[in-house]
């Protein structure tokens, strides 16, 4: 009796072989590109799919003349319809749990994101902790390009934001699709970078990208940035605007930038090593105070060097006086455009919880007073230049 | 002798000494200079026993009588003292002292036992010389009558262990003994359990270190495979070479084995699991990379790793009947080209000829042949669970194992002792292995002091 019962319960461990998902049968997304049209509402996803055979075989060479992606466009009315319809195109399971980058077409972008983002987040494994990117112009032509150097697209961009959150104040770290979400929903501001296909005779086959030395043509760039306010696109901030940006939320990494001082060209390293943003009450009116520490080095300058302590002392105010203009000239043009990207509300809020929110439903963020505070100090000079 | 008597001298030729009966029995006799032995009658006497006719019943006496000549024993029936006299003329052949293959060391003896027993036993007394080592003499087996050695340092092992294994003895019920295993199945703690709760040595400086403990070995007449016993768990990863070797390099590679041990139950059950169910777990290369070998390959992953761990069996197997001279280059062959000449054919990926490599491999690192066997066993149950649940399957195997392994005892000692019951005092011997001055060399692990409380 007690045998039957044993076995009766041990047949209850085949129940998980319905679960049961062989590798062949799986269509792995490298890289996901959603579109809207805003004529017909028709909605675009592309899924870009590694193609498994490409890679390195058991002998070590590559997979002769096979792509590394595949590119599947599926269009449909709705992006939950398109789920349905895409195994019309793809013979494998989609299988999303690897993918790396999310791109958003610019009319998508500028028409709303709230679907993307929901869409994304009911996948049964999908994950949030993957970089959104706006696409400049149509979608297609990013979703279409080889990259050198990285056999999978999705690869080369992931690498690259990070090389640029590291070693730049390009690319922030709070680009991913939950940071979106989560900065959406506390009505705070976030900037994507934007991804484009560089022009040029772009190599229509991997094989020719592959044997093509240039790398400059037919390959993506990413640069600029994509303002995102309650789940739309609402400007741009060029590379320079992306510097100060950057610096005013806090974010890690070192820039090099020429500043014109005195009339003088320098090429100056700056890398941000403190960081404080506060809030506090002044004649009943908040005032946000941002004050940052930054670290100079000149040794990449070639046309103008301190040669003294006292012309270290001097070039250091200046260089200060010159950032802090910057930042304020950028933080004045951002608040013409009603775009709260230095967090404002949030700070007021955070800081004044008490009379924070009075003030910002009564009056509006833009009458807050913010006061910005640059304390740089060189930390490196010399140049191998003869002055 | 004085008068013509007719002594009649019997002995087996194959089991008797020749030599000792023709110079020291037959030639007193005709020389008539044939002494009596003093205390030829005295029980214990092992050299010259006397039995008079009148002592027992004619068919016991031919009883004995049959027994001694079995024993490779002189028998002398003298009708006219009326008696029978037994001399221990046995025929000392055996093999030669040699290193056991299953144990070879680099550093330290490289004695092994023999078949033999009494220079088994010499063996150990050689390094055991201490008046309280006992060997306590059974004879078992209906039609084999094999001796069996009980040994024990009566001082040390506890008296609970030692009544515990002499009943265990007693109470074999068996018509023959060929081997310490026919031993092992009788009194080891559970039939049905794939984790052996005693081990077998070949070597007597492994058996002098046990009875050092306190446990107690078991001798078998005809086998050089000693029994010892208790045993736990993390005893199994010990070696001797540990003991010979400096603390630091032993330590480390007794971690080695703990590692190997789960190398070799789990990793092809592990990827069983995360190629089946959870794909998610994988790196995104290393997903790619099996993605592509797994190209056209027609089985699926737990049909191949089943496939090509019992094709490694036979392997195996086949290599350990094989003659020498043919066995190492069949067994390179049978791994290389069949492994290669599967992938190559497009019946397995790549990665599963790793997978049952490594696994193979590890497999070896363990020092006690019997506990290998063992994680062989359980390795399948892992694979077939992994395949049916993947990593929720490996777990709820693990959860049995663990209950099992705890539930497990060896003669009285838990069998995950000192982890479970913790004695932190022991692990300085079994996760690690201090240098000697910081060792209670005196002192006996606290597991077996528990069964010094014992009654």
């Amino acid at each position: 009796m007690g045998t039957s019962i044993a076995s009766v319960l041990m047949s209850f461990f085949l129940t998980a072989c319905w679960d049961k998902i062989e590798m062949n049968e799986l269509a792995l997304v490298s890289m996901v590109g959603m579109d809207s049209d805003p004529d017909t509402g028709q909605k675009t996803i592309y899924y870009q799919v590694v193609n498994p055979a490409s890679s390195v075989s058991a002998k070590g060479s590559p997979g002769g003349d096979q792509a590394p992606v595949y590119t599947y466009e599926i269009s449909g009315p709705s992006f939950g319809e398109i789920r349905s319809l895409a195994y019309e195109v793809l013979p494998r399971k989609l299988f999303v749990a690897h993918y790396k980058a999310i791109v958003v077409s610019q009319r998508a972008a500028e028409q709303g994101m709230r679907d993307i983002i929901n869409f994304i987040e009911m996948q049964p494994n999908g994950r949030a902790s993957v970089p959104m990117l706006v696409a400049d112009g149509p979608l297609s032509p990013v979703m279409r390009t080889f990259t050198p150097l990285e056999r999978v697209p999705a690869d080369d961009v992931e690498s690259r934001l990070k090389l640029l959150t590291r070693e730049s104040l390009m690319v922030g770290k709070h680009i991913r699709l939950k940071d979106v979400d989560e900065r959406m929903q506390q009505s705070r501001a976030v900037v994507l970078p934007i991804i484009r296909e560089r022009l040029g005779n772009k190599p229509q086959d991997s094989g020719a990208r592959a044997s093509e030395i240039n790398a400059s043509i037919g390959n993506l760039q990413i640069e600029e940035g994509a303002v995102i306010q309650n789940y739309r696109m609402v400007g741009r901030l060029n590379d320079t605007d992306l510097i100060w940006y950057h610096l005013l939320v806090g974010d890690k990494g070192k820039q090099a930038k020429q500043f014109q001082v005195n009339g003088k060209r320098l090429t100056l390293e700056m890398e941000q090593v403190r960081f404080n943003r506060s809030a506090t009450c002044r004649n009943n009116r908040p005032l946000v105070s941002i004050r940052m520490d930054l670290e100079i080095s000149s040794r990449l300058a070639s046309d103008y060097v301190p040669q003294s302590w006292n012309e270290t002392a001097q070039l250091q105010k200046q260089v200060s006086q010159t950032i802090t203009q910057e930042l304020e000239d950028f933080y004045e043009k951002t608040k013409k455009k009603g775009w709260d990207l230095l967090e404002i509300r949030e700070t007021v809020r955070s800081h004044l919880p008490r009379s924070g929110p009075n003030f910002l439903a009564g009056g509006d963020w833009n009458d807050v007073d913010v006061s910005i505070g640059v304390n740089v100090q060189f930390r490196r000079i010399g140049s191998i230049h003869k002055l | 002798m004085e008068e013509d008597q007719t002594v009649h001298c019997m002995y087996l030729e194959s089991l008797a000494d020749k030599t000792v009966i023709d110079d020291y029995v037959l030639k007193a006799l005709m020389e008539g200079t044939f002494l009596e032995v003093e205390q030829s009658g005295v029980t214990g006497n092992h050299f010259v026993q006397d039995y008079s006719f009148s002592s027992a019943r004619p068919e016991e006496l031919l009883q004995q009588a049959v027994d001694a000549l079995l024993a490779g024993q002189c028998v002398l029936a003298d009708s006219a003292m009326d008696r029978i006299r037994l001399i221990h003329a046995v025929s000392l052949n055996h093999r030669q002292i040699e290193e056991p293959k299953s144990e070879s060391t680099v550093r330290g003896p490289h004695e092994g036992f023999t078949e033999n027993i009494d220079m088994n036993v010499g063996l150990i007394r050689k390094r055991l010389r201490n008046p309280r080592l006992r060997f306590e003499k059974l004879s078992i087996g209906d039609q084999t009558r094999t001796t069996v050695m009980l040994a024990y340092l009566d001082s040390v092992a506890p008296t609970f262990l030692v009544r515990e294994a002499r009943q265990r003895l007693l109470a074999i019920r068996t018509g023959s003994v060929l081997e310490s295993a026919y031993i092992e199945e009788y009194i080891q703690d559970q039939i049905w359990s794939p984790f052996p709760t005693m081990t077998n040595t070949e070597k007597p400086d492994v058996v002098t270190a046990h009875l050092l403990e306190g446990k107690v070995a078991v001798l078998v007449d005809g086998t050089p495979s000693a029994l010892l016993a208790p045993m736990t768990f993390f005893e199994f990863f010990s070696s001797p070479e540990d003991y010979y070797q400096r603390a630091d390099i032993a330590t480390f590679i007794r971690w080695i084995r703990l590692f190997s041990f789960f190398i070799a139950v789990f990793v092809p059950s592990m990827y069983v699991a995360v190629t089946t169910f959870h794909q998610e777990l994988l790196p995104t290369q290393l997903l790619i990379n099996i993605s592509a070998q797994r190209e056209g390959v027609p089985l699926p992953s737990l049909t191949e790793v089943l496939l090509m761990e019992t094709v490694f069996e036979i392997i195996r197997e086949a290599g350990l009947r094989m003659p020498r001279a043919i066995g190492q280059a069949l067994s390179i062959v049978g791994a290389i080209v069949l492994g290669q000449a599967a992938v190559e054919a497009g019946l397995i990926s790549a990665a599963i000829v790793i997978v049952v490599a490594i696994t193979g491999i590890a497999n070896f690192v363990v020092p006690t042949y019997s506990f290998g066997i063992s994680q062989r066993l359980i390795r399948f149950s892992f694979v077939l669970l992994a395949g049916l649940m993947g990593l929720f399957g490996i777990l709820c195997g693990l959860l049995f194992l663990i209950a099992h392994l705890i539930s497990l005892k060896s003669f009285g000692v838990p069998y995950l002792a000192p982890a479970v019951p913790v004695s932190f005092s022991d692990w300085k011997d079994i996760f690690v292995r201090v240098p000697r001055p910081w060792m209670n060399a005196g002192s006996l692990p606290r597991f077996m002091q528990r069964l010094k409380g014992k009654k």
